[in-house]
């Protein structure tokens, strides 16, 4: 095949920057300002790829003033496990970025007197978000970079880290990367002094509306070159997407805000049940999740929002502002001034909201010299509680300072020859799919992993005997099915190289909430129905020995953040569920 | 969920394609679409479409039609 002879390409920068969204373009830009050579790489098109252009809202610049309240409701709500620096640090530094987004000419909705629009989004009590379109955010961070002198390199897919010892695991530093042009097939070679890797999370094309792009590269290629992971037993994240059995859409969050009501099928408003006191705003999409699973395995689905007493004011604002998830509506035949919307309890991605990721620490560095990552591929535990608009803080604030800290450390470095024979392999391997004169379709690999985790009984209400269970099959997947991937051509590769990194993110999810003897957030255990704050302050590590995975504990320092727990407690889940095979049968 | 149509005749005419070339063959995040001998975008990759409309938001003559309804089961939870 003509795409194996292709030439290998040489490229030679001071700092590589893996993915082009919100993180890796604050990376860029604040790398700038300390070393001359940084080079933005992604397999889409900056601006257009990943997840930052999905986005609509942002969290608002917080006053000094009030930096503790709003911190306050960050780490109480989160369960005291945020990262009190990192959180600090993205409220602190919020303003400054709006403020130098709003000098490039980002274009953020302004109220009658001209000022930034805020309101309260999901979450918010003390904090508020301001509202900016992802495309129009990204174009102009695209701009700003380039004008900066920072270099793109798209649709270049980023397979695998070099390292300085040639190994995965190593013993060494990171020296660089391997890729390959998505159109082209070329072969890259990326030589660095310091990586940062700022891909996005996992949205696999689970039986649901997926942005099948993210397919989580940077948290896979960085496990296996010997990076921690953390926190990755949160990282399936429960959602409740509208599936009418024609249309399936995400953006959920809208229906929350704005008085929807979220009924089972006795007309019941369920949530107050669940969580007294609370509205659907107040609540995160896993915690409304776990209420819709419970209900519907009950048997008192389908679940609906209803939007019937929305004015057209209303509908008419969603439809500026969220124009394909209205446009899925239309189609579908649906009108919210008359329909009811049926949504479904299912996992939609792993690990989001970068309570999952590439352990750092508070210089973005990760447990390898030389790698470093920001944004949703990072463990930046803040966004806990799913609180709208943090998330992509924490990409700014993440990227901005890895850029800094990366950036000086690439420019007082030096040059690390990547070695021959790890190229020539990681070569090999990279285009082992499209070698293959016949295998199976990358969709299959989705398929049988989807069948051990999307199940609720195998997602939602997690229990030691179905967790084996599913470990066993992604093993399986793993030995079997993963070396037999056929790529049809250069471009299917790139869905290939995508789908090996499900069943392996997938493990250490599975083993991480194996390990973990209790429930808080998106993870629950049957037999431990209560969020033990006085055993289990502690994040997950995941770690890649070389002769398998391992998995082990670190505490949250808590006596060393401004914000600590009263005292100590064990405190029941809000929804407690124990699976039955009947039923399930009887759903 | 999938990319529908394109409306050649909106290509044809399309001043930017005949300038800086065909934005959404640019654009797509799952890159599905390639071009023909006059520059003009067909789908190639039908299957890798994921419905995220950005080519219907940036195709400057709206000459692409996506689609959101489903064309797989969806299973039971």
């Amino acid at each position: 095949m003509a795409i194996l002879d292709t030439e290998t390409r040489e490229i030679e920068t001071d700092l590589l920057i893996i993915g082009g969204g919100a993180a890796g373009l604050w990376a860029a830009i604040r790398a700038r300002d300390f070393c001359p050579r940084v080079l933005v790489v992604d397999k889409g098109k900056v601006a257009r790829s990943g997840a930052s252009v999905h986005t609509h809202c942002v969290l608002a610049p917080v006053t000094e003033d009030k930096i503790h309240e709003a911190l306050e409701e960050i780490v109480v709500e989160g369960g005291y496990m945020a990262n009190q620096r990192w959180a600090e640090r993205t409220l602190r530094e919020q303003a400054d970025r709006i403020r130098e987004m709003a000098s490039w000419g980002a274009p953020f909705r302004k109220d009658a007197s001209g000022a930034l629009y805020t309101a309260k989004d999901r979450k918010q009590v003390v904090n508020n978000s301001v509202y900016l379109l992802g495309s129009d955010m990204m174009d102009t961070m695209k701009a700003h970079a380039r004008s900066k002198g920072v270099d793109f390199m798209e649709r270049v897919a980023v397979a695998e880290l070099l390292t300085s010892d040639g190994q995965l695991p190593t013993r060494g530093s990171v020296v660089g990367a391997v890729g390959f042009h998505t159109r082209t097939g070329e072969f890259y070679v990326f030589k660095a002094k310091a990586v940062i890797v700022c891909t996005s999370l996992m949205s696999a094309e689970l039986y649901n509306a997926a942005v099948n792009n993210l397919t989580g590269d940077g948290h896979a290629m960085a496990f296996r070159a010997g990076a921690r992971l953390s926190g990755m037993e949160f990282g399936q994240i429960p959602n409740f997407p509208i599936v009418n059995r024609k249309v399936s859409t995400g953006h959920p969050a809208v229906f929350q805000l704005y008085g929807a009501k979220l009924v089972n099928n006795l007309g019941e408003e369920f949530v107050e049940k669940y969580y007294p006191g609370k509205t659907l705003q107040l609540l995160s999409r896993a915690e409304i999740s776990y209420a819709v699973a419970k209900e519907a395995l009950e048997g008192r689905g389908p679940i609906y929002f209803d939007m019937r007493h929305w004015s057209d004011e209303l509908i008419n604002e969603w439809r500026r502002v969220l124009p394909s998830m209205m446009k899925r509506m239309d189609e579908a035949g649906i009108d919210m001034r008359r329909d009811r919307l049926e949504t479904m309890p299912r996992v939609g991605s792993w690990g989001g909201a970068a309570q999952s990721g590439i352990r750092i620490d508070e210089n973005a560095e990760s447990s390898i010299p030389g790698l470093f990552a920001a944004g949703v591929a990072a463990h930046v535990p803040v966004n806990i509680i799913d609180m709208t608009g943090v998330s992509q803080a924490v990409c700014y604030a993440s990227g901005y300072r890895a850029g800094e800290v990366a950036s000086q450390r690439a420019a007082g470095g030096s040059q690390v020859k990547p070695l021959a024979d790890q190229v020539n392999r990681l070569r090999a391997k990279v285009f082992a799919p499209l070698r293959r004169e016949s295998g199976i379709d990358f969709q299959q690999i989705y398929l049988s992993v989807g069948k051990v985790t999307v199940p609720a009984e195998l997602s939602f209400f997690k229990h030691e005997k179905r967790i084996k269970g599913t470990l066993a099959e992604l093993g399986r997947i793993q030995q079997e099915e993963v070396p037999r991937l056929k790529a049809r051509d250069v471009h299917d590769l790139v869905n290939c190289l995508g789908s090996q990194n499900l069943p392996l993110l997938s493990e250490a999810l599975y083993r991480c909430a194996l390990a973990r003897l209790e429930s808080r957030f998106s993870h629950y255990r049957e037999e431990f129905p209560y969020r033990d704050d006085i055993n289990w302050l502690k994040w997950s590590i995941a770690e890649n020995s070389g002769k398998g995975m391992k998995v082990s504990f670190e505490s949250v320092p808590i006596e060393t953040y401004p914000i600590k727990p009263a005292q100590r407690t064990r405190v029941p889940a809000p929804v407690q569920f124990t699976f039955k095979e009947t039923v399930k049968a009887a759903v | 969920m999938a990319i529908k149509t394109i409306d050649s005749e909106k290509c044809q005419v399309c001043p930017t394609r005949q300038t800086t070339g065909c934005v959404v063959y640019d654009i797509c995040p799952m890159d599905v679409y390639r071009l023909d001998e006059e520059g003009k975008p067909y789908i190639a990759y039908v299957r890798d479409c994921q419905s995220c409309f950005l080519c219907v938001r940036d195709c400057p003559q709206q000459a692409v039609y996506v689609t959101a309804l489903v064309d797989f089961p969806i299973l039971p939870y």
